[in-house]
């Protein structure tokens, strides 16, 4: 059975269970984004490389564009024994040339953050949550003429 | 080179007595002088390009020039905007009204399938992203009506304008865009001249909270 589940947290990165809290979920995009991130080992020691937070916006029709992506590293080479429980905090600040959020009626653009451990294998993530950007566009000279 | 050049210069330069004459048509300069019937052909020449200009104008709405002109082209959705229609007439222009429309118009791409059946009544179906649009807000002011505007002089009219209170901020991402533009037009027999499509900007602070996501 502990190999089965092995091989089934390498494959489905359920090795742990990654939260990740937004402190500010709707933001003027003035003050960076607050997380914090808390990692649970569910049945097995987990060699961590690196804890890591994801932001990115993207825009959605028929198909979907990325428009903006960072990776944000919060700690490497972390052990996690079966059951510990750790966590980390973090802020990211949200570009000004990248749009807010954006709601049409056949379309959208929406900001997203996911937490993660890269472990050998399997990666277990919080999974996209959303937040949002509420904020007047500012425009380049540039994206004005597009 | 330079003699060259010199040489050319000296070829196009017409004869002195010619000079005036070209000042005053550079539309049309006669190529000869030497007849009189040369000046009742050139004349009535010049009075049917001026028929065949009319007609020009009525098909493509070329009898004036129209530009918006915006004292801010942005707006945070609270206040009003303010433009100008400046109208230049090329022709003499008789116009029935001077309108001015706004638009909030959303464009997207959208998956298009299509089936096909040809002749044998083998079907075929393809796919294909294309870019749509759906207009979200539109008005129409009438600005002035029964106007004349002579030939070579301008006019100009205020349009004065609020975005409705629900509107949509303008957003420019990749394959979406909302724009809210202006469009001016003078209502005249034959094709309206207009400004063509005008952008101005609605920079508002949106009110999305976690649940409209």
């Amino acid at each position: 059975m502990g190999l089965l589940n092995s091989v089934k947290n390498f494959v489905t990165g359920g090795g742990a269970e990654v939260i990740v809290n937004i402190e500010n979920p709707v933001i003027d995009g003035s003050e960076p984004l607050r997380l914090s991130i808390s990692a649970t080992a569910k049945e097995e020691t987990l060699a961590v490389k690196k804890v890591y937070v994801e932001v990115k916006a993207e825009e959605k029709s028929a198909n979907t564009k990325l428009l903006y992506n960072t990776t944000i590293e919060l700690e490497k080479n972390v052990q996690l024994s079966a059951g510990e429980n750790k966590s980390w905090s973090c802020e990211v600040p949200i570009p000004e040339d990248i749009p807010a959020t954006f709601f049409g009626r056949h379309s959208s653009m929406q900001w997203y953050v996911n937490a993660g451990l890269d472990v050998p294998g399997m990666d277990p993530d919080s999974g996209w949550q959303k937040f949002v950007v509420n904020r007047p566009i500012t425009f380049s000279k540039d994206s004005k003429s597009n | 080179m330079k003699k060259g050049l010199a040489i050319l210069i000296r070829k196009v330069k017409p004869p002195r007595h010619q000079r005036n004459f070209l000042i005053e048509s550079t539309k049309y300069p006669p190529t000869r002088m030497e007849s009189s019937s040369f000046f009742e052909d050139f004349y009535r020449n010049k009075r049917l390009m001026g028929i065949f200009s009319k007609i020009k104008n009525f098909v493509t709405g070329g009898a004036a020039e129209v530009k918006v002109v915006f004292e801010s082209a942005e707006t945070d959705g609270a206040r009003p905007l303010r433009a100008f229609v400046v109208a230049t007439a090329k022709d003499d222009c008789k116009v029935k009204k001077v309108y001015f429309k706004i638009r909030g118009r959303e464009t997207y791409v959208k998956l298009v399938h299509h089936h096909t059946t040809d002749g044998d009544g083998n079907s075929t179906s393809t796919s294909s992203y294309e870019t749509h649009h759906e207009t979200h807000f539109e008005n129409e002011l009438v600005l002035a009506e029964e106007e004349h505007i002579d030939k070579g002089s301008t006019k100009k009219w205020l349009a004065e304008f609020e975005v409705p209170e629900d509107a949509l901020s303008t957003y420019h991402g990749k394959d979406v865009a909302f724009k809210w533009e202006v469009f001016a037009g003078l209502d005249m027999p034959g094709n309206d001249p207009d400004s063509g499509w005008v952008e101005f900007f609605v920079l508002k602070k949106m009110n999305y909270s976690l649940k409209t996501v």
